[in-house]
Order: C-alpha cells, then sequence, then structure tokens
C-alpha cells in the first residue's frame, strides 16, 4: 500500500501540485490522467523521491518520505530513507533509461549486485527469468541501441521488477507502442498484477485505461478533480 | 605530400632573406638613421627604460649607437627585438644592425659581418658560497649541472664538460643556483655583477675565458660594416668609448685593447669559421631522445594529471555542493584564463623552492639534513597536467551532461546511490564519449610541451633551436623536428577520427530506433 499525503510542489513561484491525497492498494492499477502541466509526472517523481516537495509526504509500508525544501542538501537518514523507498517503488520511464553500455542481461542484474549485494550467477539467474517473464529473454545479450522500443520498454520493466518492488510507477508506457505490442503490455502488468505489485501509471490514452486500469485519477492545476472507475472519468469525453 | 608542402614552406621562407647588393651606407645615409637592434628585456646596462624618464632609453649601448651614428652623420634609432632572434631579424632587414651584448661566437662570424669589438668580456663563473668543489678550471667541471643561456659563448665552452642548464633570462640561473638546482653559473662579467655578485649565497670562482661584443651588419652590407668599424677605431681612440664605458662603470684594464685594435686582433676574434658541421647521425639521436622528452612529459602530464583532475574537477562541478562546485570552477577559470608559460614559470621558480624551502625546514626541525629537489622534468609535468586539467573537465562535463538523464534518474530509481550512480553508469559512458576530444588535447599538448624550455627542460622544440645555431642553418633541424612531431601527433590524429566515427555510427543507429 502506497500513501500520498497532502503533497504540495513548487517550481519557483509555480504551484505544480497543490496539496495531493490518494492512497494506492495493492495489487491495483490505477491511471493518472489529465491535460498537459497537471502534475501528473510530477507526482509520479515525488512518489518516487526523485523530486522534493515542500509539504505532505510519501507513506510506503513502514518507510516514509517527509517534505523538505529543495535547494538544501539531503542528510545521511533521508538518503538511507530514500533508497528504501526506491526499493520498494520502482519507475520506469518514458525514454526507458536503458543503460546504454550494456547488455539487456546485463541492465537487469546491475542494480541487484551492486545495490542488493546479489551474487552475479543469482543475479543473472533471476534476470534470465525475469527477461523470460516479460518476453525479450531471445534479446538478453543485445544492446539498447540494438533493440526495439517495445524491447527497451519490456527491459526496462524486468529490471525495475528484479529490486522485488512492491510498487512499480510508469511514466507514459505506450506512447511510443503499436497497437500488438500495447496487447502484450497489458497483459503482462494485469498478470504482475494479479500477483500483488500495484502499478500508478501516467497515461493519455483513454481505450487503455479503460482496458488495463482499476481506477482512474485525473489531476488538473495541481489538484485532484476526480477519483473514479475509468469509465467514469472518461464518461463522455472517449 | 604534407612532407613536400613542408619543404615549399621552408623554401619560401629561406628564399625571403633579402640578398640586396646595393649599399648598406648608402641606404643608412640616404634615410639619415642607423637603425639599430637589441631587446630592453636584456636590462641593464645594456639598453633599458630610464626609470626617471619612463619610455626614454638609456644604456652604455645607447650612447654608443649615438656617438657611432654621430661619425656616420646620422641618428640612431633603436628598434626592439627579441633577443635569441637578433641575427634572424637582422636578416629578415628588420634594422640595419644588431648590437645588444651579442657575443662574437663561430657560428654566428659565419652569418653575420662583426665590426671590431666595443667591450671585452669575461666568462665569470659563480658558485654557491661554502661550495669549494668548483673551481675555474673547465676540465673539472665534468658530472656539475652548470646554468647559462642558450646560443652563448659559454654554452659553447660547457657542451662537453659540463652539464648545461639552459635559461631564457638573466635572473633565473642565479635563483637556481641560490636555491641548489644547479651548481655553478657561467655567464659574461656584466651579467654576473648585475644579477649574481649582489646574492649573499653566492661567489665569485673566477674567470675562465673572455669574449667580445660587436655590432653586427648583413654580410650583404659590408660597407657598412667596414664604416662602422672605422668610427668605432675612432671613438675608441680619441677616449669617447672609455668615458661612456665609465660613466656606465664597466671600464676595467681589459677594456684598455679596444683603442689599439689592430688588423690582426680583428682576425683573431674572428678565428677562422670552422665548416658548418651537417646534420649527422649523433645530432638525430639528440633529437630522438629530446622527442622521447617530450612525449614522455606530454604522457604522464595527460595520463597522471590532466585525466584524472579533470575527471575530479568536472564531478566536483557538476555533482558536488556550492562551495566544492564554485572552487572547481574557479580552478577551470583561472587556469584557462592565464598562459600555460605563467604557470610553468610561478610553479618552477616561485612554489617549487618555497615547497623545497619547507620541506627542508621539516626535515631539519626533525634533525635530518636531507634537503628536497623537484627536478625541472617533474615540474613540468605537474604544471601541464594541471594546466591541460581544466580543459579535459570542461571536456567530461560536456561528456555527462550527454550521458541521458533518463539512465541517471533510473539508476536512482533503482536504488542505486549518486556514487554508484556515477562510477557504474554515467563515467564508463561519458568516459567513452570524450575519447575523440581527449585524444585531440593530448594531441595539442604535445606541441604545448615545447613551452617547458623556458624551466630548463631540453624537449624537441628546445633541441632543434640548439642545433640550428650549431649547423648555421633552420632548415634540416626545423624539417626533422617537425618531421618528428608529425610522427607523434598524426597516429594519434588517425586514431581519434577512427574513433569518432565508430561513436558516431553508434549514435546514429540510436536515432533511427528510436524513430521507428
Amino acid at each position: 500500500m502506497i500513501e500520498v499525503v497532502g503533497i504540495k510542489k513548487r517550481f519557483g513561484d509555480r504551484t505544480i501540485l497543490d496539496g495531493v491525497s490518494l492512497r494506492f492498494e495493492k495489487g491495483t492499477i490505477t491511471a493518472i490522467v489529465g491535460p498537459s502541466g497537471g502534475g501528473k509526472s510530477t507526482l509520479l517523481r515525488c512518489i518516487n523521491g526523485l523530486e522534493r516537495f515542500e509539504e505532505g509526504k510519501v507513506v510506503a509500508g513502514e518507510v516514509v518520505l517527509h517534505a523538505r525544501p529543495s535547494g538544501g542538501s539531503a542528510t545521511r537518514e533521508e538518503r538511507s530513507e530514500l533508497q528504501r523507498l526506491r526499493r520498494k517503488v520502482g519507475m520506469v520511464f518514458q525514454q526507458y533509461g536503458l543503460f546504454a553500455h550494456m547488455t539487456a542481461l546485463e541492465n537487469v542484474m546491475e542494480a541487484p549486485v551492486q545495490v542488493l549485494h546479489q551474487s552475479k550467477a543469482e543475479a543473472s539467474e533471476r534476470a534470465l527469468a525475469l527477461l523470460e517473464r516479460v518476453g525479450v529473454a531471445h534479446r538478453r545479450d543485445a544492446r539498447p541501441r540494438e533493440m526495439s522500443g517495445g524491447e527497451q520498454q519490456r527491459v526496462a520493466i524486468a529490471r525495475a521488477l528484479a529490486m522485488g518492488p512492491e510498487a512499480l510507477l510508469l511514466d507514459e508506457p505506450t506512447s511510443a507502442l503499436d497497437p500488438e505490442r500495447k496487447t502484450a503490455i497489458v497483459a503482462l502488468l494485469r498478470s504482475l498484477a494479479a500477483e500483488g505489485t500495484t502499478f500508478i501509471l501516467v497515461c493519455h490514452d483513454p481505450p487503455l485505461v479503460r482496458e488495463l486500469c482499476d481506477r482512474a485519477i485525473e489531476l488538473r492545476g495541481g489538484r485532484v478533480s476526480a477519483d473514479d472507475a475509468p469509465l467514469a472519468v472518461f464518461g463522455e469525453s472517449a | 605530400m604534407v612532407f613536400a608542402a613542408l619543404v615549399a614552406v621552408l623554401a619560401l621562407i629561406g628564399a625571403c632573406a633579402p640578398a640586396k647588393a646595393s649599399s648598406g651606407l648608402a641606404r643608412v645615409r640616404a634615410a639619415g638613421v642607423l637603425r639599430w637592434g637589441g631587446d630592453i628585456q636584456g636590462g641593464e646596462p645594456y639598453v633599458y627604460d630610464d626609470p626617471q624618464h619612463p619610455g626614454h632609453l638609456v644604456g652604455f649601448e645607447v650612447d654608443v649607437a649615438d656617438a657611432l651614428a654621430k661619425e656616420l652623420g646620422v641618428r640612431a634609432e633603436f628598434v626592439q627585438a627579441d633577443w635569441s632572434n637578433l641575427v634572424p631579424s637582422l636578416e629578415r632587414g628588420v634594422f640595419d644592425v644588431a648590437m645588444n651584448g651579442l657575443e662574437v661566437t663561430e657560428a654566428r662570424t659565419a652569418r653575420v659581418a662583426f665590426t671590431r669589438p666595443y667591450y671585452v668580456f669575461a666568462q665569470r663563473l659563480m658558485a654557491r658560497r661554502g661550495d669549494d668543489s668548483v673551481t675555474a678550471d673547465l676540465d673539472r667541471l665534468r658530472g656539475k649541472r652548470v646554468g647559462t643561456l642558450a646560443s652563448s659563448v659559454a654554452f659553447d665552452l660547457l657542451r662537453g664538460r659540463a652539464e648545461p642548464v639552459l635559461y631564457e633570462g638573466v635572473l633565473e640561473p642565479y635563483a637556481d643556483l641560490a636555491s641548489g638546482r644547479t651548481d655553478a653559473v657561467l655567464l659574461d662579467d656584466i651579467i654576473a655583477a648585475r644579477y649574481g655578485v649582489p646574492n649573499p649565497a653566492l661567489r665569485v670562482v673566477g674567470d675562465v675565458g673572455e669574449g667580445f661584443y660587436a655590432l653586427a651588419a648583413r654580410p650583404a652590407d659590408r660597407d657598412l660594416a667596414e664604416a662602422l668599424d672605422a668610427a668605432l677605431g675612432k671613438i675608441a681612440e680619441r677616449g669617447e668609448l672609455q668615458r661612456i664605458l665609465a660613466r656606465h662603470g664597466l671600464w676595467n684594464e681589459r677594456q684598455g685593447r679596444l683603442a689599439a685594435w689592430t688588423a690582426a686582433d680583428q682576425a683573431k676574434m674572428l678565428g677562422a669559421p670552422p665548416p658548418p658541421p651537417s646534420l649527422g647521425v649523433g645530432q638525430a639521436m639528440l633529437f630522438v631522445r629530446s622527442a622521447l622528452v617530450t612525449l614522455v612529459v606530454s604522457a604522464l602530464a595527460m595520463l597522471l594529471g590532466a585525466i584524472p583532475l579533470g575527471l575530479a574537477l568536472a564531478v566536483g562541478r557538476l555533482y558536488g555542493g556550492r562551495a566544492v562546485s564554485a572552487a572547481c570552477a574557479a580552478y577551470v577559470e583561472v587556469y584557462r584564463g592565464t598562459p600555460v608559460l605563467l604557470q610553468l614559470y610561478v610553479l618552477y621558480f616561485g612554489i617549487t623552492p618555497a615547497f623545497e624551502g619547507a620541506a627542508g625546514a621539516i626535515a631539519g626541525s626533525l634533525g635530518s639534513s636531507l634537503s628536497l629537489r623537484v627536478p625541472a622534468f617533474l615540474v613540468a609535468v605537474v604544471g601541464l597536467g594541471m594546466n591541460y586539467a581544466a580543459y579535459e573537465a570542461e571536456v567530461y562535463r560536456a561528456a555527462i551532461l550527454a550521458v541521458p538523464s533518463a539512465q541517471t534518474e533510473s539508476a536512482l530509481a533503482l536504488g542505486m546511490s549518486l556514487r554508484l550512480t556515477l562510477r557504474r553508469i554515467v563515467l564508463p559512458q561519458a568516459l567513452r564519449i570524450a575519447i575523440p576530444n581527449v585524444t585531440n588535447d593530448f594531441i595539442a599538448l604535445l606541441k604545448d610541451s615545447s613551452l617547458v624550455s623556458v624551466i630548463t627542460v631540453v624537449e624537441l622544440t628546445k633541441q632543434m633551436t640548439i642545433t640550428a645555431v650549431d649547423v648555421r642553418s633552420w632548415v634540416g633541424p626545423g624539417l626533422l623536428c617537425a618531421a618528428l612531431y608529425f610522427a607523434m601527433s598524426y597516429p594519434l590524429g588517425v586514431l581519434a577520427r577512427k574513433i569518432e566515427r565508430r561513436l558516431d555510427g553508434e549514435r546514429g543507429s540510436d536515432r533511427v530506433m528510436v524513430g521507428t
């Protein structure tokens, strides 16, 4: 369970998030929708601690990330709290961000070996199983530049899953995919959610939201303007 | 092909030397001006800015020039030129005669027409007070480091006997002698009196030879040289030269010969110029050795200095706290904003002696008499390394910024610390991106390393200037020097282009992939 409590975030004198409070239950898939500039991506980045916020907190189980004004530097406790949070909450970026100098397999193994100190053999075995799961095991030795966008995205998901997160944040996961690949991603996320992973995704694609998600949250001007089943939120517009 | 172009350029330079057959004396008389060349940097008592009237030149050579011009019925006009290029400037016709402590040497006798001397100087050997191992016997200087100026008679005397250490100024040889970097200094008595004798740590060992300052004209202007020679004879005979020298505190018993200078004296002074030695295997070996010095200084400066320090500066600037970031930025701006020549100078003549002194004081307080000597070679490596670190820092900073931020954020989102992210994700890619620029910088460094000759390191360019004087020509040594630089930098250039092409290819395919 992930909880966001009263988060306020400003860039200069512009308010991006204006007191957002939300709960995400285990095993659910939630879409965050709304006009651009509404704070969708910023909310995702705040939940993962990539963006600091001035007020409120993020709670993931026993880990609590508190507000800190931007500018100041993080204390040692804050940094360790951040790392604990990030182990519980993984993130997949719109541009995937695969490490360009590593193969698909090495991308997935990197954090388990370096952060969790798994042995290479163990990490490799798990990484291979995850690549199998997302359907790109045959590309294990390919480098990012040799892979298609869809393949890169699935490696990025496998990489995030390798850290065993309770929740996964996805920023516009289907923006660069053709319909066939979208279907494959929907199936993958559904099966992972069924096993207990919580998903929060930013999405611009109403049909996909209706097909994939249990819930849709609309952000407008930094506030939650709708929070319901996808059909209710998109009611007349789609 | 490149070589052919080089030959053509050098041939052109050679062709530019004036070969006028017209009378130099008639030209000077027609202009009403005798243009004489010297370097104010040589300082007192030759030609220097009058401290009482800045902009007004004084010195014994100014007085001699005025007296001679008056004899010819013209006025004298000083032309500033770099001392080490006085003869080439004379040959190019920048002025009519050169007169600035120009010693009559065998090498110069072959290139210019000398008048009779206007000053007889002694080769004065100086050593540290308390160091009795230096005696006024040139043959017993073997193994001693002796400071002097390049293309001086003293340098010719020292070669094959002692280990000459070459300077470009007159102050530094004595400073280095006092601080123990050298064992002795051999220079003209005028220079020794001004810059060596006042130093209480030094003593005069004795004189080991004598030499002459004379005016030099172009061989084509022989009539001008003869007219000046006659004029010099006249002012010496009637005691005017003695009065000038005495006024500047330069008169001594050696100068008595000037008034009674004979044709026999002149012939003896000029000697029979020996045929210039051609560029042989021995000199080629010296070139190869100095090329090795260039390569080793550059490689060490790059690998041990510029690359690691540049990397630290780039990371500090991008990821350090406010103070660290500002300090790194300041380092880059200061080192990029000041000449590397000045940096080497300050490091070698300013900071290093202070550092050695402090180390000696610490050793002394511990009851040890050990003294620390940092060799010039090491200072050259440190100085060039610190300078190039500023440029490398900017190269790495750009390369780090070129690694897509999605990768950095992905690593952080995976729970990797910033340090781990830098080490595992950012730097391996940034260093690859930086390779072509680093190679280019290394090629530039290879050539900039010629500047370390100002701190007495004899590298390829310095060797070229020394050999050029020996063989009386710049063409052979110049070509050899260019060929050696080219042989070192061309393969690197090819390598850089190859790597660049490969990296470009990779990025190109990246772009195609994103489009699909």
